[in-house]
């Protein structure tokens, strides 16, 4: 019984050095015990935090000069609806899109970025990548299209 | 057949031999796209929705790592028995988490051979798969052979 355990807890050894040294010396390296599905936001990305704006401040904001509307989500989802006035930057296609968005975002006085709803990721990560770009008083509307167009407010196509 | 038959017949040492590489292949084989690719076979730990999220790491990093070397130690014919008590144990853990998933009827990429989303079969299936497996793991473990034929050599102490 002895042996028995002693040779098992070798083999677990052994299997904890192996993994943990493929780890750290081949790539990918995983975090020990962090995961993030892909899609979600990491750690790191959760760390970075911006103001957020409820419905109403978007909406008084959204009539107001010089504030940003900034749609997180892909070009189809925009044209299908999206809020008045709002450009189309989505972060699959930052690099691309940024250049033609830039000089609005460099102008405007607040930017509010939304994607789909509460539990996209996207408007996050787009901020991210604004503040990243430079840009300053960014905003994040976390209820999205969803909390938009279920709370009646007028869509543009 | 008498039960001293049966019992001499399972506790061959070819049969045992049989066991031995047939399991090992199957774990070795098993092991390598998870060893290669830890960060895909860990989004399909997390899809089973059992763990949570701080083990899924761990797991993805060091489980096809115990699966590499009970298969190897099954091949060379060394330490068997905890090497098939550690499979059939994982075994059994996976029959659990299909039978979990098969329950909530959900498909789940299965895991098993390869890191990839494409691994996805029936759970019942995989489920009856893995007792097939089981089988000749618990085999090793019950009715270990005084004997072990075919067996790499190794200093004659560490040798079971």
């Amino acid at each position: 019984m002895k042996r028995f355990l002693l040779e098992i807890s070798v083999i677990l050894v052994l299997a904890v050095a192996a993994g943990l040294t493929r780890n750290y010396l081949v790539g990918p390296s995983l975090t020990m015990f962090d995961f993030s599905p892909p899609g979600e936001l990491t750690r790191e990305e959760k760390a970075v935090q911006f103001p957020e704006a409820d419905l109403e401040m978007v909406r008084t904001m959204s009539q107001t000069p010089g504030t940003l509307l900034v749609d997180a989500r892909e070009p189809l989802l925009y044209e299908l609806g999206h809020i008045p006035g709002a450009v189309n930057l989505p972060i699959g296609h930052f690099e691309n899109r940024y250049p033609l968005v830039q000089k609005s975002l460099v102008g405007a006085s607040w930017i509010i970025t939304y994607c789909s709803d509460l539990t996209c990721p996207d408007s996050h990560r787009l901020a991210i990548r604004l503040r990243e770009a430079g840009i300053a008083n960014i905003l994040l509307y976390r209820g999205g299209m969803k909390e938009w167009q279920d709370k009646g407010q007028d869509v543009s196509k | 057949m008498s039960a001293n038959r049966l019992s001499g017949w399972l506790c061959s040492p070819y049969l045992q031999l049989l066991c031995r590489l047939f399991l090992g292949t199957i774990f070795l084989y098993a092991c390598l796209d998870k060893i290669v690719h830890p960060d895909r076979f860990a989004e399909i730990v997390f899809q089973y929705r059992i763990l949570p999220r701080s083990l899924i790491h761990p797991v993805a990093l060091i489980l096809p790592w115990v699966e590499f070397i009970c298969g190897v130690l099954l091949i060379a014919g060394w330490w068997v028995r905890s090497s098939s008590l550690l499979l059939s144990a994982m075994l059994a853990v996976f029959i659990a988490a299909l039978a979990v998933n098969a329950a909530r009827g959900w498909d789940v990429a299965c895991g098993c051979f390869s890191a990839t989303a494409a691994d996805t079969h029936n759970p019942w299936v995989l489920i009856l798969r893995d007792l097939l497996f089981l089988i000749p793991g618990l085999l090793l473990l019950f009715f270990p052979s005084p004997k072990i034929v075919f067996s790499i050599p190794f200093p004659r102490r560490i040798r079971r």
